[in-house]
């Protein structure tokens, strides 16, 4: 079996149907580790100053 | 100023507007100028716009394909394939086709909104919401049997102008009408996020134009925030209403927007709104208007290429 970071390395146009089935499996598997983790206690966040709440913001995609 | 080649344009005012259009106005009427009469956008794209954009079209497609009849795990097949394609930098040929075994993987600028979690976020959505049991949310479905998906729309705001867009998918939760949209963010997604959307240009002009297309109440926006982290990505749907008042109210800011910008275009002068320069990470025209203007033709040779925005043009 093909390494996962291979095939992102990999122009896309020639990745068979049986890598792309294998990328996703590689994600379900990452999210099914990630759900299956202990949940942790979440540390008390610091409050945020006026310019980081701000800074949230700047992310979010917009539709230009 | 260059409007005779742009087809939202009639004796050189816009006549065809859109949320992007109307948002750049509202915004800033030089942004506008720069966008819309101008046609021009910085040559290095915002890797948050990349994200987004390839994200979003993968998750239209995926219920495109699945109103189709494609399976969940066909559907799913084919958006990653897109998605890899489309983070892909081809090559191109004389006719603009991609040319295989060239180029390379488009380089994100980002730790966390990179091409690897890009395909993790797609993956991880369909697993969360893409199996829709019968008694929470389904694609409605239009009188002619059709699924509400891929719905571009054309409308008269009044005698001389029209409001143009697309709305990805409407469903039906509950028993009323939402449409459905999609964000991506790195921050953390909890009521402070969505508070965003209301009021919102861009949600309320989904809701006007959805209920005029349906002909049915349009209850809001439903969105399906994704926070992008290095490890994980994790959604929050939240929901944003619009009363039949609110939409009036939008309808009628909308309108006075447009008659000034038109105004504007009339008089060619293009105010900077000083006061939005710093909003989502600084305007994409920040520093073009940082320079003296005796400057800054020739900063826009080097920095900016053309980009016509077509508020007609269909997907």
């Amino acid at each position: 079996m093909t390494d996962v970071t291979e095939l992102f390395n990999r122009d896309p146009l020639s990745l068979t149907n049986e890598n792309i089935d294998q990328i996703i499996e590689e994600m379900r598997a990452k999210r099914h580790l990630f759900q299956s983790a202990p949940a942790t206690k979440p540390k008390a966040a610091p409050a945020k100053t006026k310019k980081q709440a701000s800074a949230l913001k700047l992310d979010i995609d917009l539709d230009l | 100023m260059s409007t005779t080649n742009k087809r939202s344009f009639k004796d050189g005012l816009q006549f065809a507007w859109d949320g992007t259009s109307l948002e750049l106005a509202q915004t800033c009427l030089r942004k506008y100028y720069y966008t819309m009469i101008r046609g021009i956008k910085p040559r290095r794209q915002s890797v948050h716009l990349i994200f987004g954009g390839i994200y979003a079209n993968a998750l239209e497609n995926f219920y495109k394909h699945r109103a189709e009849g494609d399976s969940i795990d066909e559907a799913l097949r084919k958006i990653v394939r897109l998605a890899l394609v489309e983070s892909w930098e081809h090559e191109r040929s004389e006719s603009g086709e991609r040319i295989p075994d060239t180029g390379q993987a488009t380089y994100f600028d980002d730790t966390k909104k990179t091409r690897v979690n890009l395909i993790r976020t797609i993956v991880w959505y369909i697993e969360q919401f893409a199996d829709e049991s019968e008694d929470s949310m389904k694609t409605y479905h239009l009188q002619s049997g059709k699924p509400a998906v891929e719905l571009s729309f054309t409308l008269e705001l009044d005698d001389e102008l029209m409001y143009c867009g697309h709305l990805d998918r409407v469903v039906d939760f509950g028993g009323q009408l939402y449409i459905m949209d999609q964000k991506t963010t790195g921050g953390t997604v909890g009521t402070y996020f969505f508070d965003q959307f209301s009021p919102n240009n861009q949600m309320s002009g989904y809701a006007w134009a959805g209920q005029a297309i349906l002909g049915s109440p349009v209850r809001g926006v439903i969105i399906d925030a994704a926070q992008i982290a290095v490890n994980f990505t994790r959604f929050e749907r939240g929901i944003t209403t619009r009363s039949k008042d609110q939409l009036e109210e939008w309808y009628d800011s909308a309108l006075w927007t447009i008659k000034l910008a038109r105004q504007a275009t009339s008089l060619d002068q293009w105010p900077m709104n000083l006061s939005a320069c710093g909003n989502y990470g600084g305007c994409p025209f920040r520093q073009l208007c940082s320079r003296s203007p005796s400057v800054r033709e020739n900063y826009i040779k080097s920095d900016y290429s053309e980009h016509v925005w077509d508020p007609l043009k269909a997907r």
